[in-house]
């Protein structure tokens, strides 16, 4: 299977490493064979790169149902997974919304996941200075979303 | 998409399934997340916000309602203040700053009452407690609730819905409007339009309640009615016919005669997965053969339980004897049968499952149900649960048997009821030792409840079973038998966990390994 990243860099990949990707694996079936390749202008020629090694080291994973899905939790991430994972926030980011696009769940459960872990157990602005983000909003705006939401402040 | 991107440049769908994660590890932990920005605020109100009765401790389930409370008209408000003598107003916000109530999903009335009763009482903190004023706190507490349910019923839309009454304190009297009268709220049909779960329970009739449900929604798939005995069985069952997908039912104190039976269920035979009855009654007329006909062509069953039921026998369970549950993964029966017990109906049932049965719960005295453990080995080699009653050293022999073939099993709880009527002198040292020799090797978790042994047998027993059960419960606090367990997983290179060792009140020890 033939695809190309954004910039037109082209990859050529195992039909099994390709079907983890639900959306190639529909694609696939609807086109049948074929040369073409298939373009995936949302992600660049690094990310590609990065979600084809995760496929080809799961190639051989069963398919994970949404019943299991509701047993996921944060800290069940094994040693290959957690060594992927340690890249830059930027990459991690381009992860996660290249496994959303290309619709590969198991890709998506570990890059949250990972991000779950990064959040966990952090103050606002910890949370704020981690990712950097701009709080936008006023003291006073801040203080009334404080008081509506005591009832779940854990103490 | 430059290494600058920042989680807030993340879609609110994938932000939601990063705050599910860590909601799934301790919901309030999300807290600090509202506090970030605007955007992370939206998403992980939305996952506090879906069900915060389940969510918040007692103690701050009051300050909950108080939120809540800001969404009032100006007219309830001035209602409750001139006519309860509530005043409802906040100290010091004045408006929600977002529409936490558009997010509410799951509502449990019994928590809404307990958190309400809560707001009420630190209301009235410093006044001398007396009677008097218990009562108006009751009915004060009635009133708030009466008033959530309305604001509930028009600002929401629920998957959830528990009219649990078992907290409430005051029963308000026929003229007074109160929980009861909860769907028939105007608004009501917007917000129960997605309703996917439902629980009634309390002493009360509740044919209204259904009756209005059935109008109101098609679309239920779990249903839970507890102390169903003062409701018509009829109208439970038309509720039961109107919805088209309800795949769960768990039935409590249902009583029943010789009406038209639960044969009416068979407009649900493709989508029941699990039915539970428990303390019911069933009849006991001439056709009660009829009654589980509905029952029996639920082919797509996968948890069947009885507890606790009346009349269960062999004439009732005939139609189940014949059936075919080839999804069927849970049996359980915890009864007490006395006469015509149905032995070989049970029989069937396990033997037409066709091996499909994973767990298997007998509450039950084996001495009536003949080669029971033989039809278990036989057609459940797949079984990976099994909680059993065992009173006499025979049937701890055919349990021995068993394992000749059931050999996946991860669970095991033996239950001796001390039944002074059957073996009061069982005593199971020499069987238990056997025992230890044929517990498969898949086994992590083994209950001993009620079974005398000396801790030398103890000793013995895990001397010869195999080393990876990772939990223990048994009926002697005792040091010896710990230290016995404590051997054990020094042999099999694990130890007991940090606060792994609970005593329970009634004597149980409860030992986790890691």
């Amino acid at each position: 299977v033939k695809l190309t990243s954004s910039e037109g860099t082209e990859f050529i990949i195992d039909r099994k490493v390709a079907e983890k990707s639900v959306l190639l694996k529909n694609m696939l079936e609807d086109v049948g064979e074929s040369d073409m390749a298939i373009p995936l202008p949302n992600v660049t020629g690094p990310i590609l790169n990065k979600v084809i090694d995760y496929c080809t080291h799961h190639r051989d994973d069963p398919f994970v149902s949404q019943e299991d899905d509701s047993k996921k939790v944060s800290d069940d991430i094994d040693d290959w997974d957690a060594e992927f994972c340690k890249v830059d926030q930027g990459t991690l980011f381009e992860l996660i919304l290249s496994a959303n696009y290309l619709d590969i769940k198991p890709l998506l459960d570990l890059t949250c996941k990972t991000v779950a872990n990064m959040i966990k157990g952090k103050t606002p602005d910890e949370i704020r200075k981690t990712f950097n983000i701009t709080n936008d909003f006023t003291p006073e705006e801040e203080e009334h979303v404080r008081k509506e939401n005591e009832w779940c402040e854990e103490r | 998409m430059g290494t600058t991107q920042t989680a807030p440049h993340l879609p609110p769908e994938i932000l939601v399934e990063i705050f599910s994660i860590i909601g799934k590890y301790n919901i309030k932990s999300l807290y600090p997340c509202l506090l970030v920005n605007k955007f992370w605020c939206e998403s992980a109100a939305l996952m506090l916000w879906k069900r915060p009765f389940e969510v918040t401790s007692l103690i701050d389930s009051a300050k909950l309602v108080s939120i809540y409370f800001l969404f009032f008209s100006k007219e309830t408000k001035a209602t409750l203040l001139n006519v309860d003598e509530i005043d409802v107003s906040h100290p010091t916000l004045r408006q929600p700053k977002i529409d936490y109530l558009a997010y509410l999903r799951h509502i449990d009335f019994n928590m809404v009452y307990r958190a309400v009763r809560m707001w009420v009482s630190y209301q009235s903190l410093n006044k001398p407690l007396d009677l008097e004023l218990k009562k108006k706190q009751r009915k004060q507490s009635n009133r708030i609730v009466e008033e959530l349910g309305k604001l509930f019923t028009n600002g929401s839309s629920l998957y959830k819905l528990s009219l649990n009454t078992k907290s409430f304190e005051y029963m308000p009297k026929d003229e007074e409007p109160d929980y009861k009268s909860w769907p028939y709220n105007s608004g009501i049909r917007n917000s129960t339009y997605e309703l996917k779960e439902f629980i009634c329970g309390g002493q009360f009739a509740k044919d209204n309640i259904l009756q209005k449900l059935s109008e109101l929604c098609n679309e239920i798939e779990i249903v839970s009615i507890y102390d169903s005995c003062g409701t018509s069985p009829q109208t439970l069952i038309d509720f039961i016919k109107s919805q088209k997908r309800l795949k769960q039912i768990i039935l409590t104190n249902w009583q029943t005669d010789s009406f038209s039976t639960f044969t009416s269920i068979s407009t649900q035979v493709r989508t029941f997965r699990h039915i539970e009855f428990i303390r019911c009654n069933f009849p006991t007329a001439e056709n009660g053969e009829r009654f589980f006909c509905g029952l029996a062509k639920c082919s797509n069953l996968q948890v069947l339980k009885f507890e606790n039921c009346n009349n269960l026998n062999t004439t009732l369970m005939k139609p189940l004897a014949k059936a075919e549950f080839p999804c069927l993964k849970t049996l359980s029966i915890d009864n007490d049968f006395t006469k015509d017990t149905p032995s070989l109906e049970l029989k069937s049932i396990i033997e037409n499952c066709k091996e499909s049965l994973k767990e298997i719960v007998l509450r039950i005295n084996l001495s009536f149900y003949a080669d029971m453990l033989e039809t278990i080995a036989k057609f459940c080699p797949g079984l990976l649960k099994l909680n059993i009653t065992i009173e006499k050293d025979s049937e701890m022999n055919q349990l021995i048997s068993l394992f000749g073939s059931c050999k996946e099993l991860i669970e095991l709880i033996i239950i001796n009821r001390r039944n002074i009527l059957f073996d009061p002198w069982f005593f199971p040292c020499k069987s238990l030792v056997k025992l230890g020799g044929v517990i498969p090797s898949s086994l992590r978790r083994l209950e001993l409840i009620g079974i005398e042994f000396d801790h030398q047998t103890w000793n013995e027993f895990l001397n010869i079973c195999p080393g990876s059960i990772n939990y223990f419960v048994f009926d002697h606090p005792n040091t010896h038998y710990i230290k016995h367990v404590e051997n054990y997983a020094m042999r099999h290179n694990k130890v007991i966990k940090d606060k792994g060792i609970l005593e329970h009140s009634t004597g149980q020890m409860f030992v986790e390994l890691r």
